[in-house]
């Protein structure tokens, strides 16, 4: 009775705390929040103040001066800095949470089926002291698999692959669980990495995080154009062997060779996570195949390379960025029906 | 050529018509244009030949869910070199009703079921068992009036057969043993009472008739006073007569009493003589109550009259219709009241001396205190 007055009167949020991306999805609202999971922290004496969160904070990356640290908290899909996570999470709930109103908001919070007890325990943590009443978790696969429309309580194998920023997840889900979940922690990340390192090594330039990520969106590949080098785009950075500021073009067949090893870790995944099905569900997928979601599902020719690798179909789920916060928010929604997919350990 | 066909995607999603011209016809247009068979389509896509067949006849409900409806119409628009998010645009326009998110039911384990059903049966238990206590002491109750009622007859069963035709079949048995004890152990109502319907059954014009049968059944009834009884009833004679035939029968002294006291209420006018007439026939066996020795008053019943006598407590302890000539003598306690539905009909004797009339025929009397010392000065102060 009370916890319903209370709920009543907060706004219950879902949070799919990302690597790359923070989403808040509030009940009765939908997604209001999309912003990077970058903090901007400033050192005013030896005594550290959030300066910007967010798309602010994001541009600050890799820009900074001395006394100002742009930083993301997370790494690999669990929380690296507990402090700035929390500062983070906080200026979040605060943005979202109407001020009005008395009682603190409910939170559901996703997690890497990979993560450990330990990491989910420092997320639940860091919602707390950010002021959430109560905080869930639930597990990015099936949050994802909810937000893409599988129908996940059905007597039926489907296989998600969940690319996110830090981890890549594959499960297999049938009557409302997860049958099999493997979690790899490559994803935008790594791609990014991956694409700095290739341009490094074959081209002398050096190119920041943030310039890696915007040559992946744009002209990223999972598999090389079937002729010619594709797509090719301008890229700056510093050249490595003289130290000057540099400018060079890049193609797709290129950027394809650099993202090979991230994509055959997220192929051997998917490959790994089947062979450990079970045969009656291995039969459901082979009819309806696996879908994609989170960001890296956008990266071009992934499902191209999925499909050859399994000779399964690969759909791309509609709008795969925010999948695992709209099945969060699900989650949040219809709390009473889903309340056994989320994990809340008593105490 | 691809603008082309969304052109003519948008026309076809348009234009529904009996057969399916929607985005996936449009898509079979494409292909067939193409040169493509479907097995082709189906080997580079791997999706399972019958649903790309489902998609191009229009058939979304075979295909596995919402999201792979949008997968897989994406991919093909894909291959096929289409928009794909024109196709998906169109296959939304075409099928707005269609499920977007499939409705989640988890599956529910049982025993959280149980527990409700539990308490239910528990309670419809616990229910049925107050209504049926309930209803158990309704009955009770009920039962008890009933009692009260056979409680007389069961007391003097053997007697009212005597009154009715099937009687003397199923007298004989207890009656030989009544004349056995009754003249020497019990002076008290059976014999006296034993002879009741006789008298009442044998009003002076049927007397006649019911002799010859009648005599017979007293005579089987109770040995012992049969030879007065006879007599007395086949002569059908003036009550004096009667009263000295049964008078002169082998009475017990609480008839000899109850005789005198007839003879001396008798006297009053000749309408009653009949009922007195009655009176010592009944005297002699038809009364109910205590001994006559016990009784100082008597609820004699002129004519047929309903009464109760209660306790003090308002608890019943008589309940008859008394038939005429049938009397009923009063247990000597104190609070003891008479309700009667014929007022007319009933007399009230104290100590041998009758009080006037209660009142009119028909007329019904309550809380009449059965007190000899206050019926006796009622009884006074209306004469004085």
């Amino acid at each position: 009775m009370f916890s319903r007055l209370m709920g009543f009167m907060s706004a219950d949020m879902a949070i799919d705390l990302g690597t790359a991306n923070t989403l808040v999805y509030v009940k009765g609202r939908g997604i209001v929040l999309n912003e990077p999971s970058v903090v901007a922290i400033t050192n005013n004496r030896g005594k550290k103040q959030v300066l910007a969160v967010g798309d602010e904070a994001k541009q600050m990356l890799g820009r900074t001066p001395g006394n100002i640290e742009a930083i993301r908290p997370l790494r690999d899909g669990v929380i690296a800095d507990f402090e700035v996570a929390e500062e983070m999470i906080k200026h979040f709930i605060r943005k979202v949470h109407n001020r009005r109103s008395f009682a603190s908001p409910q939170v559901i919070i996703c997690v890497p089926s990979g993560s450990t007890a330990v990491e989910r325990r420092a997320i639940m943590d860091s919602a707390e002291s950010a002021g959430a009443r109560r905080v869930f978790l639930i597990e990015e696969p099936m949050a994802a698999a909810i937000g893409a429309g599988l129908p996940v309580t059905e007597p039926t194998g489907s296989m998600v692959v969940d690319i996110g920023g830090g981890t890549t997840e594959v499960a297999v889900l049938s009557l409302g669980g997860i049958v099999y979940s493997r979690s790899v922690r490559v994803g935008g990340d790594k791609m990014d990495e991956a694409i700095i390192a290739y341009i490094r090594r074959n081209h002398n330039l050096l190119v920041g995080e943030a310039s890696a990520e915007r040559i992946k969106k744009q002209i990223g590949s999972a598999a090389p154009p079937e002729d010619g080098n594709g797509l090719s785009m301008e890229i700056k950075g510093r050249d490595l062997m003289n130290g000057v500021p540099k400018e060079l073009v890049i193609n797709q067949r290129q950027i394809a060779e650099s993202l090979a090893e991230p994509v055959g870790a997220i192929v051997e995944a998917v490959k790994v996570a089947l062979e450990h099905t079970a045969p009656e569900l291995a039969a459901d997928i082979v009819d309806k195949g696996i879908v994609l979601t989170g960001g890296g599902a956008l990266l071009g020719n992934l499902d191209l390379v999925l499909r050859h690798a399994t000779g399964l179909p690969v759909s791309i789920a509609d709008e795969p960025l925010s999948c695992v916060a709209l099945g969060t928010g699900r989650a949040l929604e219809e709390m009473k029906t889903l309340k056994h997919v989320l994990y809340n350990p008593p105490y | 050529m691809t603008t082309q066909s969304a052109n003519q995607l948008t026309a076809a999603g348009a234009a529904p018509e009996e057969r399916y011209e929607g985005v996936g016809h449009s898509l079979k247009v494409v292909r067939e244009r193409r040169g493509l068979a479907l097995t082709d389509v189906s080997s580079r896509l791997r999706i399972r030949r019958p649903y790309l067949e489902a998609i191009e006849e229009g058939r979304f409900s075979e295909l596995p869910g919402a999201v792979y409806i949008s997968g897989f119409l994406r991919q093909y628009a894909e291959f096929l070199g289409l928009d794909p998010e024109q196709v998906l645009k169109t296959y939304q326009a075409e099928a707005s009703d269609a499920p977007h998110r499939p409705v989640l039911n988890f599956p529910m384990p049982r025993p959280e079921e149980r527990t409700p059903r539990l308490w239910l049966v528990m309670g419809a238990l616990v229910l049925a068992g107050i209504v049926y206590t309930l209803w158990y002491r309704h009955q009770e109750a009920l039962r008890f009036g009933h009692e009260l009622i056979q409680a007389v007859p069961a007391h003097l069963a053997d007697l009212i057969p005597a009154s009715q035709p099937i009687a003397p079949a199923t007298l004989p048995q207890p009656a030989p043993a009544a004349p056995l004890t009754a003249p020497a152990v019990a002076p008290s109502p059976e014999p006296p009472v034993a002879a009741v319907p006789q008298a009442s059954v044998a009003p002076p014009p049927a007397a006649a008739t019911d002799a010859p049968s009648l005599p017979a059944a007293s005579a089987v009834v109770a040995p012992s006073p049969a030879p007065a009884a006879p007599p007395a009833e086949s002569s059908e004679q003036p009550q004096t007569e009667t009263a000295s035939a049964t008078d002169a029968a082998p009475a017990p002294e609480a008839e000899a009493t109850a005789s005198t006291e007839t003879a001396a209420v008798s006297d009053p006018p000749a309408t009653e003589a009949a009922a007195s007439a009655t009176d010592p026939a009944s005297s002699a066996p038809a009364s109910y109550g205590v001994s006559e020795s016990e009784a100082r008053i008597r609820v004699e019943a002129t004519a047929p009259s309903w009464i109760q006598v209660r306790g003090p407590n308002n608890e019943q302890i008589f309940t008859r219709l008394l038939n005429t000539g049938e009397r009923y003598l009063v247990p000597n306690r104190e609070g003891l009241t008479l309700l009667t539905g014929n007022a007319g009909g009933v007399r009230i004797v104290v100590d041998g001396q009758a009080l006037p009339a209660l009142g009119a025929s028909g007329e019904v009397k309550r809380g009449i205190v059965l007190d000899p010392e206050r019926l006796k000065t009622a009884m006074t102060e209306q004469q004085g």
